[in-house]
């Protein structure tokens, strides 16, 4: 009896103490709880050969584009769910060329996943950064060789190695958006009853009778025409027009012709020429003096202020820079028609092509990826026909609806996005948006419906009465009615990344270019024009221009060569 | 209430009571204290929070020192141009690849010299102008005209038309300290905010620059609310409570003063008090918790150790009311050595003494009443040896002898009676004798009260010559005829006869003294009949009690019994179990 008290005692006295105890502990997890919240990320758990249903979420690093992305929009938290991780966004600000080579300088660049322009990509590759992916879709990229099928092959560099992900061209319809580049604003279309522009002295002329009516606006001087400095590049601006001008293929900083003899694009006629018309302009008074040195958002003010008129705006840029700003503001007047305009209207204009990838912001992944297979089973579910609709379409329910068999996005919802451009964001953007992992628009799934919303009855529904208008006046529903037919491409040169060889010598012939273009185009008269022309192709001999061609023009050989093979 | 239930409820109230006040205190303590940590804390990080700020703002500040020490730019910003061609290449050529290697390196997003240079405003060289909305003093004196100052200027300020931008304008006047060039970099806030997510997604955080601008804040709330949070910031350095929009708040504010670019710059954090009790709240409950859970345990043990303690006494207090008083027994031993032994040793003495006492009392009361009989017996003893038999026989005899002497016949026959019937009864002593002796006995008794009765006494003696061997006790009927004598016949003036008759019955010897004379009331007889069973201790009727009883040990069918008729007579009737029962008594 005495022994039963004693051990009664003590075994309640003991539990006394662990309650005590174990106070202590919940209480400083409490503490360590509440510290810590909204601490530094988490180590990512170490990748499973065969991963299980209970498995952690793996924490994956991606080298985001978009600075207003929301990383806890409902697509990203859905996707997150879908293959069971988390997103580390790092996201590039400002000048992404400079960020991608200071990442690279550092080795700083995203530890998983990151999209990168072909040059870039070979520029990582050389340099180590990138892990080559062709055993990894072995493993786990079935998505990735289904829509592929037979032209898997596309996916390989010239060492035959896979080091960047990009979409096959799988749509057999034009995408609805494609659109002409040369702009022309409707209010000076409308005052000159909405001719049809085809030629650049066609487009003087209208610039010029509305230029002397309408010197300036608000007070602010008249811009007839303008560019920006690309983000930094400075050669779009002069490049990019004078292919479409010329109704020549975009192949970056050559021209190729028929028989693949390759030239470079600084010593062109058409070059010459596009700039001949930019100097007439300057002449004129009817150039923007900042059209060497504006950046994307002052372009975006001058326009918004209402004071340009026309100018090479690329439809990558205009659509999601200026359309939806001008259309949220209501300023439909200011809108641009797009006109396919070149030198010489009887020639063939075959500046608009299709290529059999979609490669122009590709997905690789980075050699210091801890998971790299977790990485690889992330980009091939957004291959799949599932993860398509995930980021072109968004939710069911939320974003869109099934209606009589087809994808129709929810009437509410569009209405919020014509109003609030900026709603994208918050709903359904990924990274991977506008990226080369999405399929083109009006390609169509496996279960028959399009991969994206964006068809050609979505666009005409996105105009607004004014553009309707003007397109009526032209006899056509879209802008893409204005193409002329557009050319298949197995490749672009630019797409195939720097050779080595001649890096050095393409950048100082770059900068060579770049420097003397602007002298050139402010020439007073033809005279000082030809001579600095000719001071520049001086320059660019100096420098190497014949051994860079002659390297690119082979580069160009091979390629078609390699794609001969595979597209047979 | 049984004691084990008091012990167990005080033991109960005095333990709960102290506990709950001293875990009360001490949870009271360590809750004010952690809170005290806490808000310690969240200076501390703020404190860490404003350095982490100003190191991020210095590392702009060095691209202005950089910017300020270059002659080599200023002097080419200052060169007037005829042309803008010229202006555009000279820009190209020096000014832009400079400013754009600054901005990739640092993460600038926007950098702009102004200058009131008109000949060179191309790209990121704007014209003073747009720099009047800041309200700069040396801006507007170099735009006013006439006598430009030289004071230097560095300051940080929202930009304007970015205002989730941090703008840094510095006067670059090195090289001429009365050139109007100014440097403007505009650096994400993020740069700052991200500084203040890493640290808690429930507090709030303001960042003040100098001017009052806000840079950032994380605080919901109306302006008027922000206002006046503002205003009050002032006194916030160490910690305040204020109230934002109905909720309480840990303010805590630091002012950077480290270099004069930041001077005046405030950062500024509020911990939702909530969040912060929330955290000690978990001691609060940790506390009940144990409390409780002691409580609990104590309530066991306590009830155990209660009635363990207090068993023996409620042992030997059931034990004790289990004692019958009319016949008390000692309550068995009770083990051990303390206070409840104790009592039950004490008890059990009691008891024990009491039961001596008891038997002591009982003891001396027989014993007083065999005094009594020793006494009597003594007295009778006494009055036996004094009369010496033969002494009072001779003197009878001669007395005798001498009445016939004299011719006194009636005389000497009565002493001579007398002398016979002393010498009957002071005979050998013994309980019984033949009946013929006791008759013999009464017949001498008889013949002397016939003498003193000659006329009014007539008797008769009846008795079988059987029964004459038969033993009865000694002076039995003797006393039978003296009571019919003394109540039966002196009463009555008529003669009265006495009839002495003894016949068997039943195994016993039936006696009868009959006489007509005075008779005995029924409520009389019985009186006496009661008398008779009675130890009575007055002299009265000593006899007949004395050989009632005698009879009457033996059964209750024997002893004596009387009956009579008043005026008719009496009946006293003796029943006696033959001699063998009798024994030798």
């Amino acid at each position: 009896m005495r022994r039963q008290g004693i051990a009664l005692t003590v075994l309640a006295l003991s539990l006394g103490l662990l309650a005590g105890c174990g106070g202590n502990n919940s209480e400083n997890g409490a503490q360590q709880e509440g510290a810590a919240s909204g601490g530094g990320a988490a180590p990512s758990s170490s990748a499973a050969a065969s991963p299980s249903a209970a498995k952690e979420p793996t924490k994956i690093q991606i080298g985001n584009l978009f600075p207003n992305l929301d990383v806890n929009n409902p697509v990203m938290k859905e996707l997150s769910v879908r293959t069971n991780t988390t997103f580390d966004l790092i996201t590039v600000t400002g000048d992404r060329n400079q960020k991608f080579d200071l990442w690279l300088a550092s080795g700083d660049y995203p530890e998983d996943t990151l999209v990168l322009k072909p040059d870039y990509v070979e520029k990582y590759r050389t340099a180590g950064a990138l892990m080559p992916l062709d055993d990894l879709i072995e493993q786990y990229g079935p998505n990735i060789k289904e829509k592929y099928g037979k032209y898997f092959d596309l996916l390989r560099s010239s060492d035959g190695h896979i080091y960047s992900l990009y979409v096959p061209k799988l749509s057999t319809e034009p995408s609805p958006l494609l659109q002409a580049n040369f702009a022309v604003r409707y209010d000076v279309l409308e005052d000159a009853g909405y001719p049809e522009i085809k030629t650049f002295d066609q487009l003087y002329d209208l610039l010029n009778t509305f230029y002397e009516s309408n010197p300036s606006i608000d007070g602010k001087e008249t811009i007839p025409f303008a560019g920006f400095d690309y983000y930094g590049n400075g050669a779009d601006n002069l490049s990019s027009p004078t292919f479409d001008a010329s109704g020549l293929v975009n192949q970056g900083n050559f021209t190729i012709d028929d028989e693949n003899n390759a030239q470079l694009l600084y010593s062109t006629d058409e070059m010459k020429r596009y700039y001949q018309f930019l100097s007439k302009l300057y002449n004129s008074n009817m150039l923007d003096k900042e059209f060497f040195t504006l950046n994307s958002e002052g372009l975006v003010k001058k326009i918004t202020e209402g004071r340009v008129l026309a100018g090479y705006f690329p439809s990558w840029w205009v659509q999601p820079e200026v359309e939806k700003v001008l259309r949220a503001s209501g300023d439909y007047d200011h809108q641009y028609a797009y006109f396919p305009i070149t030198f010489d209207s009887s020639a063939e204009n075959k500046s608009f092509t299709s290529l059999m990838t979609r490669s122009n912001w590709n997905w690789v992944i980075s050699s210091k990826s801890k998971h790299p297979e977790e990485v690889m089973k992330l980009l091939d579910y957004i291959f799949s026909d599932e993860g398509q609709i995930l980021i072109n379409w968004g939710i069911e329910g939320r974003h869109f609806e099934v209606k009589d068999g087809k994808r129709t996005v929810l009437a509410d919802f569009n209405e919020k996005k014509a109003a609030n451009p900026d709603l994208q964001w918050t709903e359904t953007a990924s990274p991977f948006m506008g990226t080369s992992i999405y399929l083109d628009h009006g390609t169509k799934l496996a279960d028959g419906d399009y991969a994206t919303p964006t068809t050609k009855e979505s666009v005409i529904s996105g105009y607004d009465d004014r553009t309707k208008e003007v397109l009526a006046k032209y006899g056509k529903e879209v802008w893409s009615d204005f193409l002329p037919k557009i050319q298949l491409m197995p490749a672009l040169l630019y797409q195939l990344g720097d050779i080595e060889d001649v890096r050095a010598d393409m950048k100082r012939l770059q900068q060579a270019w770049l420097k003397d273009s602007p002298k050139i185009i402010f020439s007073k008269d033809e005279q000082e024009f030809d001579a600095k022309w000719d001071s520049m192709q001086k320059s660019l001999e100096k420098e190497g221009a014949a051994k860079a061609t002659d390297a690119y023009e082979q580069l160009w050989a091979t390629t078609m060569e390699r794609y001969q093979t595979i597209l047979q | 209430m049984n004691i084990r239930t008091k012990l167990f409820w005080t033991n109960g109230a005095v333990v709960v009571i102290l506990t709950a006040s001293l875990t009360f205190c001490l949870e009271n303590y360590a809750r004010s204290s952690m809170l005290d940590t806490l808000q310690e804390s969240a200076g501390h990080s703020l404190s860490q929070l404003a350095e982490n700020v100003d190191s991020a703002l210095r590392s702009y500040e060095q691209v202005a020192d950089y910017l300020y020490m270059d002659d080599l730019l200023q002097d080419r910003l200052l060169k007037k141009f005829d042309t803008y061609p010229e202006a555009h290449e000279e820009y190209f050529e020096s000014v832009k690849p400079q400013l754009y290697s600054i901005s990739s390196s640092t993460e600038i997003r926007d950098i702009a010299i102004y200058t009131d240079n008109s000949s060179f405003h191309v790209g990121s060289i704007r014209p003073l102008e747009e720099m009047s909305g800041l309200g700069l003093s040396q801006v507007q004196s170099c735009l006013e005209g006439g006598e430009v100052g030289t004071e230097s200027l560095r300051t940080w300020s929202v930009s304007r038309d970015h205002p989730e931008r941090l703008a840094l304008t510095q006067r670059l006047n090195h090289l001429n300290s009365r050139s109007c060039l100014f440097l403007h970099i505009e650096m994400d806030a993020s740069k700052v905010t991200d500084l203040i997510k890493m640290e808690g997604e429930r507090s709030r955080f303001l960042v003040l620059l100098p001017d009052g601008a806000s840079v950032m804040d994380s605080v919901e709330g109306s302006a008027e609310s922000k206002a006046e949070l503002i205003a009050s910031l002032a006194s916030a350095e160490g910690g305040r409570i204020v109230n934002l929009e109905g909720e309480d708040y840990l303010l805590n504010a630091q002012r950077l003063s480290s270099r004069n670019s930041v001077d005046g710059l405030q950062v500024a954090s509020l911990l939702p008090l909530a969040e912060l009790e929330a955290k000690t709240s978990v001691i609060r409950q940790m506390a009940i918790l144990f409390f409780l859970l002691m409580l609990a345990a104590f309530a066991i043990v306590n009830f155990i150790v209660s009635g363990r303690i207090t068993r023996r006494l409620r042992q030997l207090s059931s034990k004790m009311r289990r004692t019958d008083m009319d016949s008390l027994q000692p309550i068995g031993h009770v083990r051990g050595n303390d206070e409840v032994s104790h009592l039950g040793h004490m008890f059990n003495d009691m008891v024990n003494r009491m039961q001596r006492l008891l038997g002591e009392v009982y003891e001396s009361e027989l014993r007083e009443k065999e005094l009594q009989l020793r006494t009597k017996e003594a007295e009778l003893y006494a009055l036996q040896t004094q009369i010496n038999p033969h002494y009072l026989y001779n003197t009878l005899n001669s007395i005798r002898g001498n009445l016939l002497e004299n011719g006194d016949r009636p005389n000497a026959e009565i002493v001579g009676l007398l002398a016979k019937s002393f010498r009957q009864m002071l005979g050998k002593s013994g309980g019984t004798i033949p009946l013929a002796e006791e008759l013999g006995i009464v017949e001498t008794y008889l013949r002397i009260q016939a003498f003193r009765y000659p006329d009014r006494l007539r008797y008769r003696i009846d008795v079988d010559e059987k029964l004459l061997r038969l033993r009865v006790p000694k002076l039995s009927l003797q006393i039978l005829v003296e009571n019919a004598i003394v109540h039966g016949l002196e009463p009555k003036e008529s003669p009265t006869t006495i009839v002495v008759s003894a016949e068997m019955e039943d195994e016993a010897i039936l006696l009868r003294v009959e006489d007509d004379g005075a008779g005995l009331e029924p409520a009389r007889a019985a009186q006496i009949q009661a008398k008779l069973s009675e130890s009575s201790e007055d002299g009265n009727h000593i006899g007949l009690v004395n050989v009632h009883q005698r009879l009457q040990s033996f059964g209750s069918e024997y002893g004596i019994r009387l009956a009579g008729k008043p005026g008719e007579g009496a009946e006293a009737s003796m029943r006696i179990p033959l001699y063998e029962r009798i024994g030798t008594t």
